[in-house]
């Protein structure tokens, strides 16, 4: 029996990740026993994926180490051989990790590897809770076919959680590509009236982001194989584990650590580099919606039916986001150093141009969509300072952002009724028939903004307080100064909505007195036609009319939720413990020593030339820290354990150990930031 | 002792909290006439707490605190050091704060509660009245400046929760409008958390605090940044002080239903944000720059809402701009930097928060629910006892012996300082041009360096110096104003079929009673004894205070402009309406529509920024979704329409296509291989 718990929570996130895909199944299967069952097969299916993402957290042990003593960050791994090459030679340590095993490999390993590390961990789990609402929306019954809507959704979720928890790259492309199909479907079938012009957009748009990362990806995995000596030893296997592609461990060196220890290498990656990290800078941004390149999102949100705007809004645009914690800080520390200023200027950029394109904004959907924007455009510029407060603050940001916009929008539905208004003077009568609601709405609406005690307020906190301290120049006081402007911008646009939505006094006929840029439409004094051709449709009384779904249990679903909102909000510390160590792994020490040294110059200066003991402050990095640098100070203590262990590197054998080489053009322009 | 000290720390605010949340949860499971009475049991008990650490901090040394940490918010291992311990800190000046605050809450929970016995939804709005003060309580409390800024926002959220709870408040626009000018003023007190944090390397209050090395290093190297941390600190005071020119929403807040006006502009809002400024003082008395900006902005607000209420009719909006006024000098004190000042502040302030909410009750007591006071005439407040409370309370607020003179008196020092001192300041002048650098930049703590419309700091103190005495002047009038039209005034027959509702119940206005007696009292013990009061709370470092002597030359100056006022209010509103309507009249063209303050803010800011957002709107539709999303989404579709007449299922279409395509593949490999 306890093998078999024991078993069980190892491959939790293999269970988790499946578990949709059963649904999927059970759904389809059960549509011969009516509407209902197929909505409680796909209710009970969510529930218990919930479940399973709770004890996934419960279970993902933040002190576990692997034996040379490093944090054992990536957990509850589970891999299964898709196309592999078998080298005949067994491995002496083979007892160890899925790492080791890799290790008796030769030629292709492309597995399907699923795991969690502190990043994942938590897009996972939201992942889970926000398909609650999504799935008691309910569909447009007047369209018919619940079963495909249900197992569209829940394909969508369980391809969704692919992405987040892929430890292999072609796993997490295929993952990435395959969520498109669902949410092309939903839109297609169950959409609204503009959906054909939105699936274009949607799909063409995504698709070019996605081949942008396909190449970025497949770069990756060519550069590697290169930097190892493959093109001249046979015997040299093609890796394809995220994991040692990036950050590397003991059996294979990352990218980073071949380019900092092998001259060849370093040339070689210093050629290619540049362009792969466009192409994975323009496809994550595009799958982040960051400005530019942010138009499929809000002119789209619009016409995705509600569950697919749910999850294409709180959960699909943080796969960008996710990408470049994943893939772009590991890979390209240096090329992001020195273009913080300007990536950093771009998401400020984006984050002022959403806030003021809020302002405008008059549909609730698309003011969500905006904000999520904003949001997105934050996350990236934590995500580029370059430090393990203003990462940690985007990694929160992102899941109070996932939760936070799914409170919104489902809160949006009931109150807006689902397929017919959406504009906030309909929302107004709306929270009439919903009283209920319209606390929830508030509380979401506060949650959005990131009051204090909300999840929001710790991400952002955290992320602007990283902004500030920024990747190498020093304090950031403009950046910070811009963004809180974006975000005050979007502040505003939701608070000019609530007084409307719940004031008491606002009545049928507030409607006609505040909506004065609505047309009557000629044909039907019943029916008014919005600035964006959407009609808001009013029954025999002038009223708009409610939802298809009784609103009950989409409202009560959110309560886990707002729970999990506050309880990030309050104890930030619990979920940032568990981010610490992979970010450790993701971030190189250098920028921090850098900032810390800017910081003990700057305070020198302040003290007469004697640092004082606030400056000398212990560097953000524990002992755990690395990425290419640090990953290189933890392999060395552990291959002066474990050295010999460690399998016999093909022709271009990285010497370990080796401080981190910065570009000279680097670190001459640090050396001159520290200087001035 | 210590451990009893910590756990009365953990239950003000603990108390409060659980009222709230008992109130929200159980309340509508109780009878109606016991639903505020939850709420009035854990303010009260708060208040008790307070009292009791206060009298325990009152035995310990000055500068002793007693702090008790409840959990790690933030840990340092990821804020280069920054370790964010979630904590309770209570000293002397925020113990005063607190019985201040809570002992105002438990009155004006008494009075809703005895108010709203039948009402429905009222647990609704007692678990918010809780929530705020608990939100207030625990900004008090906040031993970090993270912590600090947490729960200054949460306090707003708990006043817009607190509004829109509240059935009785027209909520249209003041809770939106207050909240976001709360959040935009967030905004420079972020940055300014950011600025003590990059040079201190801690957010710690109390170790910022003293370190006092640090802080003349930075005042003598950086005094630019020091002058914007302090103006930082000031900004979101300034906001919710409803200071000049941020004072737009008290307007709309004379709108919001008697409770609320009084816990915001007796507790929860107003006074706990003049704690900001007290608290860090520090910063101020570094940089004379920041001291005569916040003195100006104190004096222009003191006469403009001094002269706002004056014109009103409202009488609830009349007292809003009073608060305004009185804040107004505060800040003026705050400003010159007197040792007395602060303690002057201080009393004036719990003066005011003990004054001002009955004067509140009166108000919307005589305000009848279907006529509101707009104008001067019917009435049912003719009691005694409503007189007497509202006289006693307007001469705390305007007599200056709550403070207010020695604020007089210090600004005039400020005004008169080169008369005093002009050969040191020749020989400070006279050293700086000869000895080393450092000297003269220190001499800039003491003296402003900024000029204002060409008049330098001494002018511009006597300027707020005349400001504030106009402003008592004016405040003594608005209120005595109140009194002769609405209180004094005998009832006049309801204009139509309107019958005059039942008159007040005595019993319902103890809590008012005992709140002006308190005040009273504070004034009567303390009034004669601000150095000791500076001493007390520490405010100063006590060698500042050698020379400092209670300002008794000025103390007639308050009773005067309060004399004044009165007779000018009585001349004006008591003996003649047609004479009083004459007479505002002069004041009404300039200030009724408020100096036109929000219509330059709508025309100047609001305007372009709305137009702006429809211009980001229509490019980001045309422009930016044309050019990259439209336009790639084309290429392909031409391409495909190019390739369409290939398809004709002709053989020798394919063919050519074929050939055309192995063309274009060998042009591209003969490219590639250069």
């Amino acid at each position: 029996m306890l093998q078999f718990w024991s078993t069980f929570l190892d491959n939790l996130v293999f269970l988790i990740c499946i578990n949709p895909l059963a649904g999927a199944g059970l759904t389809l299967a059960s549509s011969r026993w009516g509407r209902g069952a197929v909505r409680r097969t796909a209710v009970v299916n969510v529930v218990v994926t919930c479940g399973l993402a709770v004890l996934m957290v419960a279970n993902y042990n933040v002190d576990r180490t692997l034996k040379g003593g490093r944090p054992q960050t990536m957990q509850m791994v589970t891999c299964l051989r898709w196309l592999a090459q078998f080298d005949p030679l067994p491995s002496e340590n083979a007892a160890d990790s899925a790492s080791s095993a890799r290790a008796e490999l030769s030629g292709p390993d492309i597995e399907f590897a699923l795991g969690v590390d502190g990043v994942s961990l938590w897009l996972v789990a939201m992942t889970a809770f926000v398909m609650l609402p999504a799935v008691f929306l309910g569909e447009d019954r007047r369209r018919g076919r619940p079963e495909v809507y249900y197992a569209l959704l829940l394909l969508l979720q369980a391809v969704l959680m692919g992405i987040f928890a892929a430890a292999d790259i072609v796993l997490f492309y295929i993952c990435l590509e395959l969520s498109l199909a669902p949410l092309v479907f939903l839109t297609g079938i169950w959409g609204g009236c503009g959906r054909r012009q939105v699936i274009e957009r949607i799909f063409v748009y995504q698709l070019a982001g996605s081949l942008l990362v396909l190449l970025g990806l497949c770069s990756i995995v060519i550069a590697h194989f290169r930097m190892q000596g493959g093109e001249q030893d046979s015997q040299t296997p093609i890796v394809f584990s995220i994991e040692q592609l990036t950050v590397g461990d003991e059996s294979i060196a990352g990218i980073a650590s071949l380019a900092a220890s092998n001259e060849a290498a370093a040339e070689y990656w210093r050629q290619a580099r540049a362009w792969i990290f466009c192409c994975l800078l323009v496809g994550f941004a595009v799958k982040a919606a960051l400005f530019p390149f942010h138009t499929w999102l809000r002119h789209g949100s619009g016409q995705l039916p509600p569950a697919a705007g749910l999850l294409a809004t709180a959960i699909a645009i943080e796969v960008g986001s996710y990408g470049f914690l994943r893939f772009m800080l590991p890979l390209f520390l240096e090329l992001c150093l020195s273009a913080a200023e300007f990536l950093s200027a771009a998401a400020v950029a984006g984050v002022v141009y959403a806030g003021l394109i809020s302002l405008a904004e008059r549909d609730l959907r698309k003011l969500v969509a905006t904000w999520s924007i904003a949001h997105m455009g934050l996350c990236a510029a934590g995500i580029f300072s370059l430090n393990m407060l203003g990462a940690g603050g985007a990694v929160l940001q992102l899941a109070a952002h996932g939760l936070s916009a799914a409170c919104l929008l489902t809160l949006a539905c009931v109150l807006g009724s689902q397929f017919a208004a959406r504009r906030s003077d309909a929302i107004a009568v709306s929270a009439h028939q919903h009283r209920r609601a319209v606390g929830y709405f508030v509380i979401a609406v506060l949650a959005a903004i990131a009051v204090p005690g909300s999840a929001g307020f710790a991400g952002q906190l955290a992320t602007l307080l990283g902004v500030f301290r920024g990747a190498s120049a020093g304090p950031n006081p403009v950046c910070v100064l811009f963004l809180l402007l974006g975000m005050l911008m979007i502040a505003w646009s939701f608070l000019r909505l609530l007084p409307l939505s719940l004031d008491r006094s606002t009545g049928y006929a507030d409607i006609d007195r505040s909506s004065t840029q609505l047309s009557r439409s000629p044909a039907s004094a019943t029916r008014i036609v919005d600035s964006d051709g959407a009609h808001i449709r009013f029954d025999a009384t002038g009223r708009p009319p409610l939802s298809t779904q009784p609103a009950g249990p989409a409202i009560a679903s959110l309560m886990p939720l707002l729970g999990i909102i506050v309880w990030m909000g309050l104890q930030p510390q619990f979920f940032l413990l568990r981010i610490q160590p992979s970010l450790a792994r993701i971030l190189a020490t250098y920028p921090a020593r850098i900032a810390d040294n800017q910081q003990g110059s700057r305070q020198a200066d302040l003290t007469g030339g004697q640092p004082t003991a606030a400056i000398t402050v212990a560097p953000a990095e524990p002992t755990a820290s690395a990425l290419p640098g640090c990953n290189r100070q933890l392999d060395n203590s552990s291959s002066a354990e474990a050295g010999s262990d460690a399998p016999p590197m093909p022709r271009m054998e990285p010497t370990r150990g080796q401080p981190a080489a910065l570009e000279p053009r680097i670190e001459a322009a640090l050396t001159h930031r520290i200087g001035n | 002792m210590a451990e009893s000290q910590k756990l009365l720390i953990l239950l003000i605010p603990l108390f409060p909290l659980v009222a709230s949340l008992g109130t929200l949860f159980a309340g509508y499971a109780l009878r109606a006439s016991a639903r505020g009475w939850l709420a009035v049991i854990g303010c009260a008990s708060s208040s008790a707490a307070c009292l009791t650490l206060l009298l325990h901090i009152a035995r310990m040394r000055p500068s002793s605190a007693v702090t008790l940490e409840l959990y790690r918010w933030l840990g340092d291992e990821f804020a280069f050091g920054l370790d964010v311990t979630v904590a309770l800190h209570v000293d002397r000046l925020s113990a005063i704060m607190l019985t201040t605050i809570t002992v105002v809450g438990t009155l004006v929970a008494i009075e809703t509660a005895l108010d709203r016995m039948d009402e429905p939804r009222s647990p609704g709005f007692f678990g918010a009245l809780c929530f705020a003060v608990f939100a207030a309580a625990m900004l008090l409390l906040c031993p970090s400046f993270l912590q600090l800024f947490f729960f200054w926002q949460l306090a707003m959220v708990a006043v817009f929760l607190l509004i829109f709870v509240d059935t009785r408040t027209r909520r249209s626009t003041f809770g939106g409008r207050l909240f976001l000018l709360g959040l935009a003023s967030e905004v420079p007190l972020l940055i300014g958390i950011c600025i003590v944090w990059a040079n201190f390397g801690t957010l710690e209050i109390a170790a910022v605090l003293a370190d006092e090395d640090k802080l003349a290093l930075l005042a003598r190297s950086e005094p630019a940044t020091l002058t914007t941390l302090c103006l930082c600190l000031l900004a979101p005071v300034v906001v919710r002080c409803a200071q000049f020119p941020a004072f737009g929403w008290l307007h709309d807040a004379s709108e919001a239903s008697g409770p609320v006006s009084r816990l915001l502009q007796s507790a929860v809002l107003m006074p706990v944000a003049m704690y900001l400024p007290l608290r860090c003082y520090s910063f101020f008395a570094a940089s004379a720059d920041a001291r005569l900006l916040t003195a100006f902005v104190g004096g222009v607000t003191a006469l403009l809402a001094a002269v706002i209420a004056a014109v009103d009719k409202d009488a609830r909006r009349t007292l809003s701009y009073t608060t305004s006024a009185f804040f107004g000098v505060m800040l003026v004190g705050v400003g010159t930097g007197a040792p007395l000042a602060l303690a002057a502040v201080l009393l004036f302030l719990a003066g005011h928060c003990l004054a001002k909410a009955p004067l509140f009750t009166l108000c919307a007591d005589t305000a009848l629910a279907t006529l509101p006071l707009k104008r001067p005439g019917p009435n049912r407040a003719t009691l005694p006892l409503q007189r007497a409370i509202f006289v006693a309370a307007t001469i705390v607020l305007t007599s200056g012996m709550w403070g207010q003179d020695a604020v007089l008196s210090a600004a005039w020092d400020a005004a008169r300082r080169p008369a005093a001192g002009r050969k040191q300041i020749r020989q400070q002048e006279q050293q700086q041009a000869e000895t080393a650098a450092a000297i003269s930049v220190e001499s800039r703590g003491d003296r402003a360096t900024i000029r204002m419309f060409g008049a330098g700091p001494e002018r511009v103190f006597l300027a707020m110096f005349c400001a504030a005495v106009l402003s008592l002047l004016l405040t003594s009038f608005a209120l005595f104003g109140i009194f002769f039209r609405n209180i004094y005034r005998p009832a006049e027959p309801m204009p139509g079929d309107l019958q005059m509702p039942d008159g007040p119940r005595q019993w319902s206005l103890l809590p008012a009673v005992a709140a002006v007696v308190a005040a009273v009292a504070v004034g009567l013990l303390f009034g004669w004894q601000l150095p000791k009061v500076a001493a007390f709370f520490n405010l100063v470092p006590s060698a500042n205070l050698g020379s400092a002597k209670q300002p008794f030359i000025s103390t007639g100056l308050g009773a005067v402009t309060m004399s004044l006022g009165a007779v000018g209010a009585w001349m004006l509103s008591a003996r003649s309406a047609t004479r009083a309507e004459r007479g505002e009249r002069t004041f009404t063209c300039v200030a009724e529509r408020r100096f036109y303050l929000d219509e330059i803010v709508r025309r100047a800011f609001v305007g372009p920024l709305l137009l702006c957002a429809r211009l980001a709107r229509l490019l980001d539709g045309v422009l930016v979704d044309a050019l990259l999303v439209r336009l790639p989404a084309r290429i392909p579709l031409l391409a495909a329409r190019t390739a369409r007449p290939l398809q004709n299922g002709l053989v020798q279409f394919y063919a050519l296509s074929v050939l055309l395509s192995a063309a274009v593949f060998l042009a591209a490999i003969l490219w590639l291989r250069g």
